[in-house]
């Protein structure tokens, strides 16, 4: 029987955490660490907003801007967009103000296995102006050939264990990034570092230097 | 016989004038509320706590007070107060003296400005958290300089981010310690 990615997703959790919908993460640790070393640090995270998640970002950066990006986008025109003009307003429309940055961590999660090239040309051109020297993005790329048909929603359960929640049970193909992808497409970044994991993703740090 | 008296002043000794004691005000427990049929275009303030279950579009300045956006309430307003849960839609900015607590009903599209932020499981939240502004408005004391501590630009005692105060838990349900206890 064809396994899905949600059993595999669940399967590889519980080698790490029996019983639990957990897995490890060893990119996080690394951008708090750096996170500590700013003052008044801030946060933007680009995925919905969970509790949990600001509890604990918040006593790092008391300044956190929460984008919720795909499922505003998803609620406005009903996905993200191919036509490069209009996905070029949305982001305009749905990020931050360049005055509420320049924030020191962008927390992006899985958001870019969702994204086409261009459209990854267009969010990583906006997020650089939302950047400063050295800030940091935290992503997710998976390695599987199927992924959930949504971005997983991630609950930070301590700095080196991350929970998630799949909203959905349909799947679809995943673009299968890889880091050569990652900086032609991202330009103003430069990866930093990476983490294989073995639930199937590759953890990215990448640097706005 | 004993009722008589009963109500005589006491006589006392004449003393000098005490000051003036400004006593606290009594805080209304009472709770005050917009049905759901009504909607209100303006400003709303007040001494008492408020429950929304209709709309209001304009400013709810209730300060001290504690104000709940019902389950049917929609607010298109800002809204400075103590407390404030929401369970049902907003827009606008949240000043909590106190706390903000967005309930898994709830929506907020706006920032948020507390000490305290709480996001429950479902709720749904687009905007910006501002735990450190509220805190330092609702917390503010002079700073008491320790011993031996260096002062004065550049002065550097402790290694980058230990000097760092963790902010206060943003959740009654915190998550793992963070890295400065690891």
């Amino acid at each position: 029987m064809k396994q899905t990615s949600r059993q595999r997703w669940n399967d590889a959790a519980s080698q790490l955490s029996p019983g639990s919908a957990q897995h490890h993460t060893l990119a996080l640790k690394y951008v708090l660490r750096r996170l500590m070393e700013k003052r008044r640090a801030r946060v933007l995270d680009l995925g919905a907003a969970i509790g949990p998640n600001v509890a604990f970002v918040g006593r790092y950066a008391p300044k956190l801007y929460i984008a919720d990006l795909y499922n505003t986008i998803r609620s406005r025109v009903g996905g993200l967009p191919k036509d490069h003009k209009q996905l070029e307003r949305l982001l305009a429309k749905e990020l931050p103000s360049a005055e509420l940055g320049p924030f020191d961590l962008i927390l992006a999660w899985d958001l870019m296995n969702y994204l086409s090239g261009d459209q990854m040309v267009s969010l990583g051109r906006h997020l650089a102006r939302l950047c400063r020297q050295d800030s940091l993005v935290f992503a997710l790329i998976t390695n599987s050939k199927e992924m959930p048909s949504q971005p997983i929603r991630f609950r930070i359960v301590d700095t080196d264990t991350l929970s998630y929640t799949i909203d959905s049970s349909l799947e679809r193909p995943s673009p299968l990034f890889k880091e050569p992808d990652l900086k032609r497409w991202l330009p103003d970044f430069k990866v930093e570092t990476s983490f294989l994991l073995r639930n199937g993703f590759q953890e990215y740090v990448l640097l706005h230097p | 016989m004993w009722k008589k008296k009963e109500y005589e002043p006491i006589a006392t000794q004449p003393t000098a004038p005490s000051p003036p004691v400004s006593r606290p005000q009594p805080r209304s427990e009472a709770v005050a509320m917009i049905g759901p049929s009504v909607t209100i275009r303006g400003e709303v303030s007040g001494q008492e706590n408020l429950r929304i279950q209709g709309r209001i579009e304009g400013k709810v300045s209730l300060r001290g007070q504690d104000v709940t956006v019902g389950k049917s309430g929609k607010v298109q307003a800002d809204i400075h107060a103590k407390g404030i849960r929401v369970e049902g839609e907003v827009v606008g900015d949240l000043y909590g003296e106190q706390e903000i607590i967005i309930e898994a009903s709830g929506q907020v599209t706006g920032n948020l400005v507390a000490p305290r932020v709480i996001l429950e499981n479902g709720s749904r939240f687009k905007g910006s958290i501002d735990m450190e502004s509220a805190a330092q408005q609702t917390h503010a004391k002079p700073v008491q300089q320790k011993p031996g501590t260096a002062t004065g630009p550049g002065a550097r005692t402790a290694p980058p981010g230990a000097d760092r105060q963790p902010n206060a838990p943003a959740t009654s349900q915190p998550p793992g310690d963070p890295l400065s206890r690891s």
